[in-house]
């Protein structure tokens, strides 16, 4: 649905979000966050409501300029990327197009399962 | 440089290349921008070997090409650099991309039952294994019921292991 300001919401949301990333650790208050972006506190906070659902942000209650506002801050998932460096699918041929409704599937890899076997055994 | 992203590069360097794959990124990482041909010199190893490996590393964004014209010779060659913020992107895709195969993997073993050549052959669900009367399509043997509770097990396992 087209938001007040003729935008699409994924559009805001996607701005939001990357300007919340931006923040850091110190996070952004709401009410700067809105203004940034040029939409209404209403839709604003509706957007931070979404993305904290999405789990995307997080959202701390704060007291500013004589009143309650929220500050928001990322999520920020360190994932472990270490274990996927001896995957058999980063030098596949097949990593491209790997897919499970086409022949080359995950369902009948063996290497990614001989893979998934392996660490099991050693762990 | 942030040294985690340095260890992710060799790493990864290492496991798409191996050794000689190391060898050029340690290259390209010490002296910026080479061309191919200074590359291979520099290290010892043949011109088509590292263009090969380079290619490889191109395909997955850790290195970036740029083509110059020789303004005597006329011919084209090519200066590769590192990009070392590219390292990790790549790799959380990866990681993602490697995440949904475990969990449709996951999903496809945990509504299926398996039929399997003691030979070792092959392993079909059940709809396939009564296609093939309960026979190995390719040695004949008959198939055995296998009980893929260790492989759901295995699974769930790694995909924890990756953030899943």
């Amino acid at each position: 649905m087209p938001s007040s300001s003729g935008r699409k919401r994924g559009e805001i949301e996607r701005l939001a979000l990357q300007l919340v990333n931006e923040a850091g650790d110190k996070g952004i208050l709401q009410s700067e966050l809105w203004k940034l972006i040029g939409v209404t506190s209403r839709e604003g906070s509706r957007i931070a409501i979404r993305l904290e659902k999405k789990n995307l942000i997080r959202r701390e209650r704060e007291y500013s300029s004589k009143r309650w506002t929220y500050r928001l801050y990322p999520v920020r998932k360190n994932h472990p990327l270490l274990p996927i460096l001896d995957s058999p699918c980063l030098v596949c041929e097949d990593n491209s197009r790997c897919n499970i409704q086409d022949v080359v599937s995950p369902l009948n890899c063996r290497k990614l399962m001989e893979w998934v076997l392996k660490t099991q055994k050693s762990s | 440089m942030s040294s985690r992203r340095m260890n992710l590069l060799y790493r990864l360097a290492e496991a798409l290349a191996g050794g000689e794959g190391l060898k050029i990124i340690e290259c390209l990482v010490r002296n910026g921008d080479m061309r191919d041909d200074e590359l291979a010199l520099e290290l010892g190893l043949k011109p088509n070997v590292v263009r090969k490996i380079l290619y490889r590393f191109a395909e997955n964004s850790i290195v970036t090409v740029q083509r110059f014209r020789d303004e005597k010779t006329g011919w084209f060659y090519f200066k590769w650099r590192v990009q070392l913020d590219q390292v990790e992107l790549y790799l959380e895709n990866q990681r993602q991309r490697i995440l949904n195969r475990l969990m449709e993997r996951l999903r496809y073993e945990e509504t299926h039952e398996f039929y399997s050549c003691p030979k070792g052959c092959e392993r079909v669900p059940f709809e396939r294994a009564v296609e093939q009367s309960f026979m190995c399509s390719r040695c004949g043997a008959p198939l055995q019921y296998e009980d893929n509770a260790y492989v759901i097990e295995a699974l769930k396992s790694k995909i924890k292991e990756l953030g899943g």
